[in-house]
């Protein structure tokens, strides 16, 4: 059975941060930006809106046809419990969908992809979503903390409607010490890094490729496009070295001065760059690499590629749209470095997550009721037995619109914390012509908001409470039409 | 309307502030033995049956489960049906309006009103959270202000009310407390002063916004043909109304009025039978600069859009045709939640009778408005119509 890429979707944030301001901070240098992820982001909201995007661009209803989502990270959020449901339900996905989180390593995402790609070879599945995504916690003045950055891909494979096909699959592992975060540090940490560059990195990648060729009795030459997992930009220019690829070849899987070291979503960001360009027939390689293995993987484009191509929001769009960060100070808010002390408000959760249980899901879901008389639409579902408009108490099911413009707002400064002001407000007149409150993100002053402004409901991370991240809707302005 | 007439003879107030030196309790005691001694003709406390205590927020002061005994447990009062009122803002307001079916029913003739709030025992931050009820993730984020300033962006944006205009009530209402013994601010401030004064939720600076406030007041009230026992000059309740709106943001229609207070006016103004241009003056929820300039629209002081212009022609000023807060307001006597409505009745009262000194104004039809608005969404409202007649 042929299994391959039926679509995928990607997640950038919108703030960079020139290496050149953490250097300075630091008295180190590197030139290039990184991706950084605003304060109520993570790897889940990241991880939902790649989703949505891939689910948009694969062409699939995910509320019944999405079978397996399989996610990869080294950021990973919680050793007990994991937080992938809560991008089931922005995708409104079936309850019968098999969850599995895949971690310990910056390959953990090609771990998820091979996995996702048995399921639907052996016939189980039909659709399954691999999703990479990263935000790693990195340590204020170190290595890390100057070459990561934060991001989320998902490639949704399937047999149905492929746009690249997976041709051949080779992983090659060794018990390898480079990068760790145990569970009593709070940061990655790194032995040595022209160590991890020459005996990790650059074996490991080689010794992919090579078993890769081997399998399919081809070599560098007969790619047009070749990925690599992309740490930094002298180890990935090594590499490239050492596997005679050239500068056609890498072309448009580079994205390490742009975005930084996006881990788990590092190769796939290449893949999904690669992908956006590709022409049917194109041959393309990705290589992966994390703690001691990497994974080399051979796809083929096929003609659906073209036809898709006006679903895609594009890597060329999220890298465009962005925000500098202007200081030091301000990315180290973001990153948490910097943390303002104080005590966070209550909000319900734990010890009564039974309200969040209760009504949380159909907030992400945007499920609402409309009444059967007076056809006002009252929202959340659960909480509305009666309609608040007219008393009525018989109702039809119907999902709010993701899209909207703001009817009034405020920006206030002060806010109950672990909010920072100054926070946006947000009271919205969606396009369906129902209204929605939400908090509002990337709204940083009175200059990025206006009343009939564009904007759209995305998923984000409103509060961490005892350690629980709560994710809900809030505002942003239209950032990529 | 079949309703025992209920009249006001005595009103007691303490000067709002931030008042560390002062109990909650003290300061209902107080503003008791003032309401008491206020009798013109002496009342003997056994006289009062019943009584009812509004407090908005006591968890504020660690008092989480405030009931009638807070009130009459310390007023020597122990014995007596005794009722606490919770309503958000209109919580004073309210508990007058419930003593007064109590005595408009016929089954009390005397009974007492209190208000009260204790808000500077509690960190200015600790403020911050109440205004978030009902569903966590409907209301997260919410403040007093954020319900509040969204409502002058669009009133903004749809009749053109400016800044300056929104200032011009700020400086009205502090010239007012000027000559105010019981309010919290007793200086002038200028419109450059509001503009110039720190935001803290835009389009609000901190000087389009009312204080946290420590403060206490209390009304005797009891039936109308009892009331010459009492005095010779009673003030009656003309008329009452309660509105309520939608209890979260996205469920509330209109952004530029506040429908709460559109219904409780109406069923006040009904029932008092007169019209707004019948009032000699009117003590309104002024919680913002915002909020006086819509209420002159929800009360009916003018029509739609206009509210500027009575600001601006100075109308609602102390001599103006139809003056509005002149104790001050929420922006300058301060805002007391539970005792805010009670105190402006109170102001009501001495000004009916004639006896509020240098801030008194012209008493011509003999009518006085009191409003609030305010709670889950400022979707709660009372209004009470308070006169120096009988019809």
């Amino acid at each position: 059975m042929v299994v391959g890429v039926t679509g995928y979707g990607i997640y950038i944030p919108k703030y960079r941060i020139e290496r050149s301001i953490i250097g300075k901070a630091w008295s180190g240098r590197s030139r290039g930006q990184n991706a950084v992820a605003g304060t109520d982001e993570d790897v889940i909201t990241m991880a939902a809106e790649a989703a949505l995007n891939a689910v948009t661009h694969a062409d699939i209803d995910s509320t019944c046809d999405l079978e397996t989502l399989y996610f990869g990270t080294s950021s990973a959020l919680d050793f007990e419990r994991s937080s992938l449901g809560v991008i089931g339900e922005v995708l409104r996905a079936s309850d019968e969908i098999d969850y599995a989180e895949f971690s310990a390593s910056p390959r953990a995402s090609f771990a998820a992809l091979k996995a996702c790609q048995d399921a639907a070879a052996s016939g189980r599945i039909t659709n399954g979503l691999v999703i990479g995504a990263e935000q790693r916690a990195t340590a204020a003045g170190s290595q890390e903390e100057m070459n990561c950055g934060d991001g989320a891909v998902a490639i949704m494979l399937g047999t149905n409607n492929v746009i690249a096909e997976i041709d051949a699959v080779y992983s090659y592992t060794t018990n390898f010490v480079d990068r760790w975060r145990d569970a009593d540090s709070d940061f990655v940490k790194e032995y040595e890094p022209r160590f991890t560059r020459d005996y990790g990195y650059k074996q490991h990648i080689i010794a992919a490729a090579g078993g890769l060729f081997a399998k399919l009795q081809c070599g560098i030459d007969d790619f047009d496009h070749v990925v690599l997992q992309q740490p930094n930009a002298s180890m990935v220019s090594g590499v490239a070295k050492a596997l005679n690829a050239n500068q056609d070849q890498l072309a448009h899987g580079g994205l390490i001065n742009e975005v930084g070291d996006l881990g788990a979503a590092s190769a796939l960001m290449g893949l999904a760059g690669v992908l956006d360009k590709a022409e049917p027939g194109d041959r393309i390689l990705v290589l992966s690499y994390g703690s001691g293995a990497s994974d080399a993987i051979a796809l083929s484009v096929t003609d659906a590629i073209a036809a898709k191509r006006d679903k895609l929001k594009p890597v060329s769009l999220y890298l465009k749209s962005s925000l500098q960060v202007e200081d030091y100070v301000a990315f180290a808010k973001m990153t948490g470095a910097l943390e303002k002390q104080n005590t966070p408000t209550q909000i319900g959760v734990p010890p009564s997550s039974s309200a969040l249980w209760r009504d949380g899901r159909e907030i992400r879901q945007l499920a609402a009721i409309k009444c059967k008389s007076c056809h006002y639409v009252n929202y959340p579902a659960t909480i509305r037995k009666i309609c608040v408009r007219c008393g009525g108490t018989e109702f039809d099911p119907i999902t709010l619109a993701r899209t909207g413009k703001v009817h009034t707002y405020c920006l206030s400064l002060y806010v109950p914390p672990p909010l920072v002001g100054p926070q946006a407000l947000i009271i919205g007149d969606l396009d369906d012509g129902n209204r929605y409150r939400a908090l509002g993100t990337e709204i940083n002053s009175s200059d990025d908001v206006e009343i009939d402004m564009k904007v759209e409901l995305v998923m984000r991370k409103i509060v961490t409470q005892d350690g629980v991240p709560v994710y809900g809707n809030v505002f942003r302005p239209i950032r990529i039409n | 309307m079949g309703w025992n007439r209920v009249a006001l003879v005595g009103a007691g107030m303490i000067p709002f502030g931030e008042l560390f030196e002062k109990s909650w309790e003290v300061m209902l005691e107080e503003s008791y033995l003032e309401c008491l001694n206020s009798v013109d003709k002496g009342i003997d406390p056994k006289k009062i049956q019943a009584a009812w205590i509004g407090t908005a927020r006591p968890e504020l002061h660690g008092q989480g489960a405030q009931g009638g005994v807070s009130l009459v447990g310390h007023l020597g009062l122990a014995g007596i049906p005794c009722t606490r009122v919770e309503n958000g803002c209109p919580t004073g307001s309210d508990a007058l309006r419930n003593a007064a079916f109590g005595v408009a029913s016929g089954i009390y003739d005397v009974a007492l009103v209190a208000g009260y709030e204790k808000m500077r025992d509690a960190p200015t931050s600790g403020l911050l959270g109440i205004a978030m009820q009902g569903h966590p993730l409907l209301t997260l984020g919410e403040t007093a202000m954020t319900m509040f300033a969204p409502k002058a962006n669009r009133y903004m944006h749809e009749y053109g009310l400016t800044k300056e205009q929104m200032a011009m009530v700020a400086v009205k209402n502090r010239k007012n407390g000027v000559l105010d013994p019981y309010a919290q601010f007793r200086s002038e401030i200028t419109v450059e002063d509001v503009l110039k004064s720190p935001t803290v939720c835009e389009p609000l600076n901190i000087l389009d916004c009312c204080p946290q406030t420590d403060g206490a007041a209390c009304l005797l009230i009891c039936r109308a043909d009892l009331a010459d026992k009492f005095t010779d000059k009673p003030v009656f309740i003309a008329g009452m109304g309660c509105g309520t709106d939608y209890y979260y943001q996205h469920e509330v229609e209109s952004y530029t009025s506040y429908e709460a207070t559109v219904k409780s006016a109406k069923e006040a103004y009904s029932m008092a039978g007169i019209t707004p241009d019948q009032l000699d003056l009117a003590e309104v929820h002024d919680c913002f600069s915002i909020t006086e300039i819509i209420d002159y629209e929800d009360l009916g002081f003018c029509d739609r859009g206009e509210a500027s212009q009575l600001i601006e022609k100075g109308i609602t000023e102390q001599n103006g045709d139809l003056p509005v807060n002149v104790s001050g307001g929420l922006l300058c006597k301060g805002h007391p939640l539970g005792a805010t409505g009670v105190a402006q009745c109170a102001e009501l009262y001495w000004h009916l009778r004639q006896e509020a000194g240098e801030r008194q104004v012209e008493i011509k039809h003999g009518y006085g408005l009191q409003h609030n608005v305010g709670g889950r969404a400022i979707s709660n409202s009372v209004v009470i119509i308070l006169s120096n007649h009988t019809d």
